[in-house]
């Protein structure tokens, strides 16, 4: 058994022993179990949506909807694992609403127009706008945004969390060969995204 | 020398995802090929570059204000609750009500327009097999309380 095995299943009876607690009415199990996992939270949301501004709101949705439920989770499955989808499931929720109030409004429009133009852009970088864009994480994040959802989920979860490819399959629902596969082609675009850097690295 | 390794299995191959035997087919390649080599260095780089240098900052008392918001969210629910409940109950009752008046003006009719046919015959006899036609289920009371009622009472 492997360091890293040994640590998440230690977590894991962790977690298990703050769950029971809290189904048998211990309301500050729950908070230690927020403390716990807050930072992976946050970095999960921010990393997953690039976006700050209400990534607070966001962290709280994904806590309440766990208190919510947290009475009837199966205590088989792996607390973190669980999170993480519900974390996944709101971040993806909150782009689709944001997507559609910007499409609905005329401010929304001329944002969403020119979020495309700065797109496009992005696609084809210069070593020029490369060179201006001179912050490497964010042109990183750009070209995280720019992924197809599931290659982004994947990559996310594997390169930034630090999830194991089975915990990946649990969290999405993809068999492992699917992880594998989107984790390579997430890859590859991103290496595409990122050629200036890469080429001037060499 | 063989062919190159398949991009997917360099990506598994940067995680550490494959057993001994994969792993050391593809060091043996890649000690002998620039391409896959080239590759190879570029995905590690990319992952490097992915790897987050610092945590995002939770924001200060962020448990507290989670824990306040869940007791509002409580107390919002128990006050929703009471509405919902109320909301369902009040039309119940009313229509409960409704019937109950319904059920009590239709016996005193019963017995009120079997009473107008009773004074409006012409004498007792008649006004007995009246009654006695009248299929509703007449009490004892029910006459009675018809006998002593006067026709100005029906005006």
């Amino acid at each position: 058994m492997t360091v890293a095995m040994l640590t998440r299943s230690d977590a894991a009876e962790d977690d298990l022993s703050l769950i029971e607690a809290f189904k048998a009415g211990d309301e500050a199990a729950f908070t230690q179990l927020v403390k716990k996992y807050q930072q992976q939270v946050f970095n999960l949301l921010f990393h997953y949506s690039g976006r700050k501004e209400d990534i607070e709101d966001l962290a709280q949705e994904v806590f309440i909807k766990v208190y919510m439920h947290l009475a009837t989770f199966e205590t088989r499955a792996a607390f973190r694992t669980w999170l993480y989808r519900i974390a996944i499931n709101v971040s993806i929720d909150h782009a689709r609403k944001r997507k559609l109030r910007r499409m609905l409004s005329l401010d929304g429009l001329t944002e969403w127009a020119r979020e495309r133009v700065a797109f496009k852009s992005a696609q084809m970088p210069s070593p020029q706008i490369v060179a201006e864009q001179s912050d490497l994480d964010q042109y990183i994040q750009r070209g995280l945004e720019q992924l197809p959802e599931d290659f982004r989920k994947a990559l996310v979860l594997r390169d930034l969390e630090g999830l194991e490819y089975d915990e990946i399959a649990t969290i999405t629902g993809w068999s492992l060969g699917t992880v594998k596969s989107r984790l390579f082609r997430g890859r590859q675009r991103l290496r595409e995204f990122l050629k200036p850097y890469l080429e001037e690295a060499e | 020398m063989n062919a190159h390794i398949p991009s997917e299995s360099l990506s598994a191959y940067v995680d550490d995802a494959l057993n001994a035997t994969e792993r050391l087919e593809i060091e043996r390649h890649l000690s002998l090929c620039g391409q896959c080599k080239k590759e190879i260095d570029q995905l590690v780089r990319v992952k490097e570059w992915l790897r987050p240098q610092m945590n995002y900052p939770v924001p200060p008392f962020f448990a507290s204000r989670l824990t306040a918001t869940l007791k509002a969210q409580r107390e919002r629910s128990t006050l929703t609750d009471f509405v919902w409940i109320a909301k369902r109950l009040v039309p119940g009752f009313a229509i409960f009500l409704a019937v109950v008046w319904l059920w009590s003006s239709s016996q005193t009719s019963d017995v009120s327009s079997v009473a107008e046919e009773y004074f409006a015959s012409t004498d007792s006899t008649s006004a007995m097999a009246l009654l006695a036609q009248n299929e509703r289920d007449l009490t004892t009371e029910d006459v009675l309380y018809v006998a002593v009622l006067e026709p100005s009472d029906f005006e």
